[in-house]
């Protein structure tokens, strides 16, 4: 603990560019435990998630002369982790590539959302149920704030999927939380 | 009461966002993993690629001197070409000159028919031997050589009959000995510039004490610690100006060497 504040961020990364391993490690604990949140959006379960936060890492060592100092170090970090995972899915899963045309239902359901009462890790569980291409969508949008351009160049779909599928994710999630919050209070279906 | 799709995932960045939790205890011994896994096999490239670049380049100037002196390649499937190469040179240069040496008077008494007319007497003995022209011969003739008329009448007789060989070795050697005078000496250039060339292969092979003018004497000393063949995969020579030149390469099928 006493050894990461002695040294600044801009230090360990100048030190991890000349290649040494104990400021590598200084560097992965300083940003693990965050990076690894954001591997658990895309990720399936657990397991997956530190699989694709030690790929991201991997990368940001190998990479890492070519940050400038452009920018926060973090954010950095976090497009590589987000890269990285998207990366992880095309490589083991089948990524859905289909335009879906149905326009989604724009309709609310009705019911009030009590949504104040949601913790981040039902959230989480929530968003684990999408299947992978609504959640990389709904995350890359919703959470990390790209546009539908930029998500369609990042993901290798289009413009006009990428909306649809944010739509879809949309949907689920709210049928999802709807669902979780009747179990919270007893509701049938 | 309903909400709206961009309240509906505020919610879930604001929550999600933040979010974090520890990794397990292997995740870091991964990443040491796939770094070092990584740094292998760029290594391993960077040496396939020195070692394929070296292997074209031999190729390349094996070419270049096939392109620029035909004749000095010789193929063989079969390890045992670096003997024959060797004495060929030196049985060359010694026949052609000898044969132009006896003047073309004397050579086509091969063909006894019309030219026995122009032989004189003395050399009766000379042209017998030039009949049986192996290289063994030609050698026993050595000494004949150190005969002046011989060279002196040269000029006059050159034109009369065929030569048996190729014109163009005649007039190559022809020169080689209007040039050297007189014609033991030229013997002893060629001996001595064969064993010269030798000299300087074994000296490239033998030398304990490296001396670097050049990038080819650097090539010659890397890889003279590398291939402890006599001839070498690739050898460099400098000429008169410091610059090098490719006089040797030896692929094992394919040798070549400029030892003249």
């Amino acid at each position: 603990m006493f050894l990461e504040n002695k040294y600044s961020i801009e230090e360990l990364v100048k030190r991890c560019k000349a290649g040494e391993r104990k400021a590598q490690e200084l560097l992965y604990k300083q940003f693990a435990s965050k990076m690894l949140g954001v591997c658990c959006r895309y990720a399936t379960d657990r397991m997956e998630a530190e699989d694709m936060l030690q790929n991201g890492f991997i990368k940001v060592f190998q990479k890492i002369s070519d940050y400038r100092g452009e920018g926060s170090f973090e954010g950095w970090v976090r497009r590589i982790m987000v890269h990285s995972s998207i990366e992880y899915y095309r490589r083991h899963h089948k990524m859905m590539q289909v335009v879906d045309l149905e326009a989604a239902d724009a309709e609310t359901s009705g019911y009030p959302l009590a949504t104040a009462k949601l913790e981040a890790k039902d959230l989480m569980r929530l968003i684990q149920q999408l299947s992978p291409g609504y959640r990389i969508v709904f995350n890359l949008y919703a959470i990390e704030g790209y546009s539908h351009k930029e998500i369609a160049a990042i993901v290798g779909i289009t413009e006009g999927a990428s909306k649809s599928q944010l739509s879809r994710a949309r949907s689920i999630l709210r049928e999802l939380v709807i669902k979780m919050e009747g179990k919270n209070y007893g509701y049938a279906g | 009461m309903d909400m709206q799709d961009k309240e509906f995932e505020e919610l879930f960045r604001s929550k999600l966002d933040a979010f974090e939790t520890e990794p397990s205890g292997k995740v870091w011994p991964g990443i040491v993993d796939g770094l070092d896994a990584a740094k292998r096999t760029r290594n391993r490239a960077t040496w396939l690629s020195i070692a394929a670049s070296v292997l074209l380049l031999a190729g390349f100037s094996a070419w270049l001197i096939s392109k620029q002196q035909p004749g000095l390649i010789k193929t063989a499937v079969s390890g045992g070409i670096a003997k024959t190469q060797k004495p060929a040179p030196v049985g060359n240069t010694f026949a052609k000159p000898l044969k132009a040496q006896l003047p073309a008077t004397v050579q086509p008494a091969i063909k006894p028919s019309n030219q026995v007319a122009y032989a004189e007497p003395e050399k009766d003995a000379e042209i017998s031997a030039v009949k049986s022209a192996d290289t063994a011969h030609i050698q026993q003739m050595l000494p004949i050589k150190r005969d002046e008329p011989l060279i002196a009448d040269m000029p006059q007789k050159m034109p009369v009959s065929k030569p048996v060989v190729p014109d163009q070795v005649i007039q190559l050697t022809v020169k080689s000995s209007i040039d050297r005078l007189p014609g033991s000496p030229q013997l002893a250039d060629n001996v001595a510039a064969q064993g010269k060339a030798n000299n300087r292969t074994d000296t490239t092979t033998l030398k304990r004490k490296p001396r670097i003018h050049s990038f080819g004497d650097l090539v010659n000393l890397v890889v003279a610690k590398l291939d402890k063949r006599k001839d070498k995969l690739i050898e460099f020579t400098d000429d008169g100006d410091g610059d090098s030149n490719v006089t040797g390469v030896n692929l094992g099928i394919v040798k070549i060497k400029k030892g003249e």
